[in-house]
């Protein structure tokens, strides 16, 4: 760098830093005995973090920023909680703070935060004539978004963190205590980052029904109450993302899957499960291809991460199932008939809007033979509406997993010879129609 | 003629380019692998099913940065032979290594965006994620 270091170039620095340690870690073994030096890596950059984000939003300055609710510091609070928690966790399972091992990333997230820290005076007073930017919330957010990134990148490292830890020579259970593992992390960091949420949502994760946590099956019934909740608003919402749609498929197939496996369940709940497992992998199989400008919610993400495995391990026989399990099992196969139907609704509004759209290479021939303009996009293998054929044939499978039947036919068809070269046994490719 | 899993992978990992279509052509194989496998008969295969979703929010990583990041791709839809399952995870092994490899060179190149960085970074942790659930013991 010539000249002095501006704040961008050292949080930009700082982010490169991170994702490289990160990406370090999972490339590369650690030095046997190197593992609690990289905890005390993580540990100096969530610290560092830390106190950046408490330096953006000037705690010292503004006490009362937390009372403030507007949807500009919402995003900021989420952040600082989150990372309140983070720090918490990780000081109440031992890692204490510093005197942290040396660490490029937290080193250059210090010197930003010290950066700003020469803006004000120790009573929060401004010092230079750009402290009047740095104090205003909307621009607080924005500084806030990178480091909402980079503690996204630094907890989707924990995982893998551990493992190397273990590795290098660490004792399982030391790990354990000092990483514990954590589910949804990316679905919490990325809702600590506010983004991208769509305006307007963000409040209802507040109003959204608590989840009994009276054991396995009153967590499994909480869960698939709030996912048929969200089922059912996502078909009024203006914009739905079709990763939430996925997200209700693939958590349909594992949930059905798992049923299909509960010995005792009686033939024909096993055999109802079994099919509607396959139609909704068809659903699934017919989302994986769409596309749509808006995200998921996140919020249907972590039921759906809770609730898959919830049914992974009442699958896997950790719970012994008896007359109340089955019972709770035929009531969560209800709900997902009720979602079948509610889902389908979605896709079609959506579709009705353009707003779903489709590869070039996944259209059959039938399905662009009416439509130059999306002959014109299976040639250049670009995004297009999705063709009727297609929404047609994904309402079957819709139908035929609310019927808890095996789907006719399927939704998709294989890439053509022009995008793939290789094909498994058995299958031929189709033709360009 | 069918090609087998292993050969077809092989072909893939030797002949993707080092960047991020080649990237996510090797995340989408081995995604959609992974998938078959644990669509196969017999018991749930958790460890696949959480490695499938890992790989897909990969997947997703990718073209929510770059939507246009598939086009034209090589995309692979294999269908693995469920008889020899290990064979397959060997495979979506080997697709996850050189799509390490390929993250990896990528993240330390400084002419990339500082948001590419990022999102390579977590790219990057949901491979070793799917790995480590792929590598869990099958029921």
């Amino acid at each position: 760098m010539t000249g002095p270091a501006t704040y961008g170039q050292l949080t930009e620095l700082a982010c490169r830093q991170l994702a490289e340690w990160s990406t370090r870690l999972a490339t590369e073994r650690l030095p046997t005995g190197a593992g609690m030096t990289a905890i005390g890596q993580y540990r100096a950059v969530l610290a560092a973090l830390d106190r950046h984000a408490h330096q953006v939003t000037g705690q010292a300055r503004h006490p009362l920023i937390d009372e403030l609710d507007e949807p500009v510091t919402r995003p900021t609070r989420a952040l600082r909680v989150f990372l309140d928690t983070l720090t918490r966790t990780a000081t109440e399972s031992g890692i204490h703070p510093g005197p942290h091992p040396e660490v490029a990333a937290a080193r250059t997230w210090n010197a930003a935060s010290d950066l700003l820290a020469t803006h004000f005076t120790s009573s929060g007073e401004p010092r230079s004539p750009d402290a009047v930017h740095l104090d205003r919330p909307g621009g607080q957010a924005a500084a806030l978004q990178r480091v909402a990134a980079a503690v996204t990148v630094l907890q989707a490292a924990v995982p893998t963190l551990r493992l190397r830890a273990a590795q290098a020579g660490v004792a399982w259970a030391r790990v354990e205590t000092l990483l514990p593992e954590q589910r949804d992390l990316m679905v919490a960091a990325r809702r600590a980052a506010g983004a991208p949420v769509p305006a307007g949502w963000d409040g209802v994760t507040v109003a959204r029904p608590g989840v009994p946590v009276d054991g396995r099956l009153g967590e499994l019934t909480g869960r698939v109450r709030r996912l048929r909740h969200w089922a059912w608003r996502l078909a009024t919402q203006p914009a739905p993302g079709v990763r939430t749609l996925t997200d209700f498929a693939t958590t349909a197939v594992i949930v059905h899957r798992a049923a299909a496996d509960l010995p005792g369940a009686g033939q024909p709940l096993t055999q109802r499960a079994r099919d509607a497992a396959t139609a909704w992998a068809g659903v699934r199989d017919g989302l994986h291809h769409l596309r749509t400008a808006s995200p998921g919610i996140s919020t249907v993400r972590a039921d759906a991460h809770a609730l898959q495995h919830l049914a992974l391990e009442l699958g896997a026989g950790i719970d012994c199932p008896d007359r109340h399990a089955i019972a709770v099992t035929s009531a969560v196969l209800n709900a997902f008939t009720d979602i079948a139907g509610w889902n389908a609704a979605t896709v079609t509004q959506l579709a009705s809007r353009r707003g779903l759209l489709l590869r070039g290479r996944y259209m059959t021939g039938s399905d662009i033979t009416d439509h130059p303009d999306l002959a014109a996009a299976k040639l250049s293998d670009c995004l297009a509406p999705i063709p009727p054929g297609y929404l047609d044939r994904l309402n079957d499978a819709y139908a035929a997993a609310a019927a808890g039947r095996s789907p006719a036919r399927p939704v998709t068809v294989r890439p053509t010879p022009h995008h793939t070269r290789a094909h498994g046994p058995g299958r031929s490719a189709p033709g360009l129609g | 003629m069918a090609t087998p899993v292993p050969t077809a992978v092989e072909v893939l990992v030797e002949n993707v380019a080092r960047d991020l279509p080649g990237l996510w052509s090797l995340l989408y194989a081995a995604e959609l692998l992974t998938l078959r496998l644990a669509d196969g008969p017999g018991r749930l295969d958790a460890g696949a099913v959480t490695a499938g979703m890992a790989l897909r929010d990969a997947v997703e990583e990718l073209e929510w940065t770059h939507p246009d990041v598939g086009t034209g791709a090589a995309a692979l839809d294999l269908e693995p032979d469920l008889a020899a399952r290990d064979r397959g995870r060997d495979a979506v092994e080997r697709l996850l290594r050189a799509a390490l490899g390929i993250a990896a060179g990528l993240v330390i190149d400084p002419g990339l965006p500082v948001d590419d960085v990022l999102m390579l970074a977590r790219v990057v942790a949901l491979i070793g994620h799917a790995r480590q659930q792929l590598a869990r013991p099958r029921p």
